[in-house]
C-alpha cells in the first residue's frame, strides 16, 4: 500500500512518517509541501518523492491514501481534493478550525466514498486502553465524574495564529481528552462551560489558558485543563492525565509518567540541552494509530475512529469558546448549528 | 500568660489544646463539651478543669480567650457567647454554614471589643507560604492558571454532622473552603464560579466529589479539585504564570512513609502533619496569641472567612443550578437549598 503525507506543518507528521517507514507492506510513497524547504528535508529523512504542489501527489494513481497534517484551517480544501482524487484520508486532530468545515470533511469522504480516520493516537496508548477497560470492568463502579487535563508547552508556529489553528491551546489540547471520554463512556458531551484567556505568553494572538467544564449524556461530569502552561525549560513536552470517581473508587491515569528522570551536570547541559529531562520508556499510540488506519483500507472496514468522532471533539473546542464569550454554559454541538 | 478555654473536645479541640500547651505564655485552664466524659478526657491530660456548660468555660475568670472546635452549626452561639463574657474568639473554619451567621460573628466580636480569628490553618503550612512568598515575589510572572487539590476518605467514620450537607455544609463548605481561601489569599476576589460536584446527588451519603472552575477579578483562572471519594488525605497545588510553574504535591513530599505489616487496624481521621521545627497547627495558635496581644491585625480577619465561605456557597449553588455564579454585586443566596 503506498500512502502520501501532505504537509508537513504538523509536528506530529515526522511521528506518522516514521511509523510507515517501519511498517511491512506500506510505503511512504510521496510527501507534498508547499514549504519546499521544509517538504525536501522531510523526504530526505524519510524517503518517497517531493511535490511542491499537492495536487501533483493526488493525481497520483498508485497512492491509496494520504495523511493530512497541514495547518488546521486547510484540512478541508486539502481533504476535499483528496476525496475527490479517491484517496482515504488519516487526518490530524482537530479536523477543522470551524464546525461547517469539519461537517463538510466528513461529508464530502462520505460522498466519495473513501476512508475518513481522525488521529486520536491517545486511543492506542497503553495507560488509555487499560483505563477503558478498568473502567468498563467496573473498576470504580459506576462512573461520575472526571478530571482530565493536558497540559503542554507552546508549541512554535501557526498552532498560536488563530487564523489557520482556530485558536490556541483550546482547539490545541481539548479535541484529545475529549475523545477520550467519548470512547471510554461511550456518551457524548452534551454541554460545555469555559473560561479561556491569554495570560502566559501575553502578546500571543490566541489563547493559551483555560478550563473547561464538561457534562456528558448520562450526568457524568467532567473537567479539562488544555492550557500550554509548560514554560520551554520544562522537563518534558507536557503530559495527559485523566482521573476517573465512581461510587466504589478512584482510578487515576498519567499517560506519560513512565520516564526516567535524567539530571546532568552544567558541562553536559551545555551539549545535550535541558539540565532536568524526563525520557519516556512508555510506548507510543502513533504506530496503533497508523495501522488501524492501514487495516482498514486493507479489510475493507470501518475505521476505528470516524471522522465524526473527529467532529464531534472538534464541537467541544468550538463550543468552550462559545461558553467563553457567554459566560454560559452552552448545549453542545448544538450552539454552533 | 494568655489563658484559654477549648470549647470542643472532638478532633480539632484535641489538636488547638495540645498546641496551647506547647507554647510558651499560654495555658489552657477550660475544656468544654457537652460530652463531659470527652471534656474530662481532655481536660486530664493537659491538667484543666472540664465542664459541660459552654457557657461556664466562657465566663470563667481564668480564661481570656475561647478556642471553638464545636460542629460548624454552633459556631455563631459559642462566638457570640464568649463575645459576650468579652473573651477573644478563635473559631475552627468554615466560620459558619451561613452568611448570615458569618456577619453575626463578625459584628458580635466588634461590638464586644474582642477579636475573632478564623482558623485557616493551610495559610500556615509553610509549603502554601512559601509559594505566597514566591508569588509575592513575581518568580513566575502573571499567573495564568492555577490547579488545587484536597483530596480524603469520606468521613463517615466521624460524627455524622460532618458530612451532612445541611449541617456542616459537606465536602464543599467543610474542605474545599481551604482551598478557596488560600487562592483568595494568593489571587484575590473570586468575580463567578462555576461546578459540578456530588453534593446533590443520590451519592452524597457515602461519598462526594466537587471540581470546581474559579474566575478571579484579577483575571487568574483556577481549577480546585475536593474529594470524599479517595481511601487517604492529601493535597496538591500547581500555578502557572508567564516565567514558570510553582508546584506541590503532598504525595512527593512526605519526609517519612510509614507501612505497616500484619492485619490491617480501622483507621482514625487525624491531621496532616510532615516533620516540622513548628507544626503548623501551633503555629496558628500562637499567631492568635501574639496577635491578640500586639494589636496587629490576623492573616485570617473574619471577613476573609466571610468572603471564602461565599465562595463555597457559590460553587454549591453552581452544582444545584448548573449555572455560573457571580459573586460580589450579585450576592450569593445566604441559604443553600438541599
Amino acid at each position: 500500500m503506498k500512502i502520501g503525507i501532505l504537509s508537513f506543518a504538523h509536528v506530529h507528521a515526522p511521528g506518522y512518517a516514521h511509523c510507515l517507514t517501519h511498517m511491512p507492506d506500506v510505503e511512504l510513497a510521496a510527501i507534498a509541501d508547499d514549504d519546499e524547504a521544509r517538504g525536501r528535508e522531510a523526504v530526505a529523512r524519510f524517503g518517497g518523492d517531493y511535490y511542491r504542489d499537492q495536487r501533483d501527489l493526488l493525481a497520483r494513481a498508485d497512492i491509496d491514501a494520504v495523511i493530512v497534517t497541514s495547518a488546521t484551517a486547510h484540512h478541508r480544501a486539502t481533504i476535499e481534493a483528496a476525496a475527490a482524487a479517491k484517496k482515504h484520508v488519516l487526518c490530524e486532530k482537530p479536523l477543522a478550525t470551524t464546525y461547517a468545515d469539519a461537517r463538510a470533511i466528513v461529508d464530502v469522504c462520505r460522498e466519495h466514498g473513501v476512508k475518513l480516520q481522525t488521529a486520536f493516537p491517545m486511543r492506542f496508548s497503553p495507560p488509555a486502553i487499560a483505563l477503558r477497560q478498568a473502567v468498563r470492568d467496573g473498576a470504580v463502579g459506576a462512573p461520575l465524574a472526571v478530571k482530565g487535563t493536558n497540559p503542554g508547552r507552546l508549541p512554535a508556529g501557526w498552532f498560536s495564529d488563530p487564523d489557520l489553528a482556530g485558536g490556541g491551546a483550546v482547539m490545541d489540547h481539548t479535541v484529545h481528552i475529549a475523545d477520550l471520554l467519548r470512547w471510554i463512556f461511550e456518551r457524548e458531551i452534551v454541554e460545555v462551560y469555559a473560561e479561556i484567556d491569554t495570560r502566559i505568553h501575553p502578546n500571543l494572538p490566541s489563547d493559551d489558558v483555560a478550563v473547561l467544564m464538561l457534562r456528558l449524556e448520562g450526568g457524568i461530569v467532567a473537567s479539562l485543563d488544555p492550557s500550554w502552561t509548560r514554560p520551554t525549560t520544562w522537563p518534558t513536552w507536557g503530559g495527559l492525565t485523566m482521573d476517573v470517581i465512581g461510587d466504589r473508587g478512584a482510578l487515576a491515569m498519567d499517560a506519560f509518567n513512565q520516564h526516567l528522570e535524567v539530571i546532568v551536570d552544567e558541562e553536559a547541559a551545555n551539549v545535550l540541552g535541558p539540565r532536568n529531562a524526563l525520557v519516556s520508556w512508555g510506548s507510543s499510540g502513533d504506530p496503533g494509530l497508523i495501522r488501524s488506519f492501514v487495516d482498514a483500507i486493507r479489510h475493507d472496514t470501518d475505521p476505528a475512529i470516524s471522522g465524526e468522532d473527529g467532529l464531534r471533539a472538534t464541537a467541544v473546542a468550538l463550543c468552550a469558546y462559545e461558553s467563553a464569550r457567554r459566560h454560559q454554559p452552552v448545549a453542545c454541538p448544538d450552539c454552533l448549528q | 500568660m494568655t489563658r484559654i478555654a477549648i470549647v470542643g473536645a472532638g478532633l480539632m479541640g484535641e489538636v488547638h489544646a495540645l498546641s496551647c500547651v506547647n507554647i510558651a505564655g499560654v495555658t489552657v485552664s477550660w475544656v468544654a463539651d457537652l460530652d463531659l466524659a470527652r471534656a474530662e478526657a481532655l481536660a486530664t491530660s493537659i491538667g484543666a478543669r472540664a465542664t459541660n456548660s459552654i457557657e461556664e468555660a466562657a465566663a470563667a475568670d481564668d480564661v481570656d480567650a475561647v478556642v471553638v472546635a464545636l460542629p460548624t452549626p454552633f459556631h455563631r452561639t459559642a462566638t457570640e457567647l464568649a463575645a459576650r463574657h468579652g473573651k477573644h474568639v478563635f473559631c475552627e473554619k468554615p466560620i459558619a454554614r451561613t452568611m448570615d451567621d458569618g456577619e453575626a460573628m463578625a459584628s458580635a466580636c466588634t461590638r464586644a471589643g474582642v477579636r475573632l480569628m478564623i482558623g485557616h490553618v493551610v495559610r500556615f503550612f509553610p509549603e502554601y507560604v512559601r509559594i505566597h512568598d514566591l508569588l509575592e515575589a513575581g518568580t513566575i510572572g502573571q499567573v495564568g492558571v492555577a490547579r488545587a487539590s484536597r483530596i480524603n476518605s469520606h468521613p463517615s467514620g466521624l460524627r455524622p454532622w460532618y458530612a451532612d450537607l445541611e449541617t456542616s455544609g459537606g465536602l464543599v463548605v467543610d474542605m474545599m473552603i481551604h482551598d478557596f481561601d488560600t487562592l483568595r489569599w494568593y489571587f484575590g476576589d473570586v468575580e463567578r464560579v462555576f461546578a459540578h460536584g456530588l453534593s446533590y446527588s443520590p451519592h452524597a451519603a457515602t461519598m462526594d466529589y466537587t471540581l470546581a472552575l474559579l474566575r478571579f477579578a484579577s483575571g487568574v483562572i483556577a481549577h480546585v479539585e475536593a474529594s470524599w471519594a479517595h481511601a487517604s488525605f492529601r493535597t496538591s497545588i500547581e500555578i502557572a504564570g508567564e516565567h514558570g510553574v510553582i508546584r506541590h504535591d503532598s504525595e512527593q513530599t512526605a519526609s517519612m512513609r510509614l507501612e505497616r505489616t500484619g492485619p490491617a487496624e480501622p483507621s482514625v481521621p487525624t491531621v496532616p502533619r510532615n516533620p516540622l521545627d513548628e507544626d503548623s497547627y501551633r503555629a496558628e495558635m500562637r499567631h492568635f496569641v501574639d496577635r491578640v496581644a500586639d494589636g496587629q491585625p490576623f492573616l485570617v480577619e473574619a471577613d476573609e472567612a466571610i468572603r471564602a465561605l461565599e465562595v463555597s456557597l457559590a460553587v454549591l449553588e453552581s452544582i444545584r443550578t448548573g449555572r455560573p455564579v457571580h459573586l460580589g454585586s450579585a450576592r450569593v443566596a445566604h441559604e443553600v437549598a438541599s
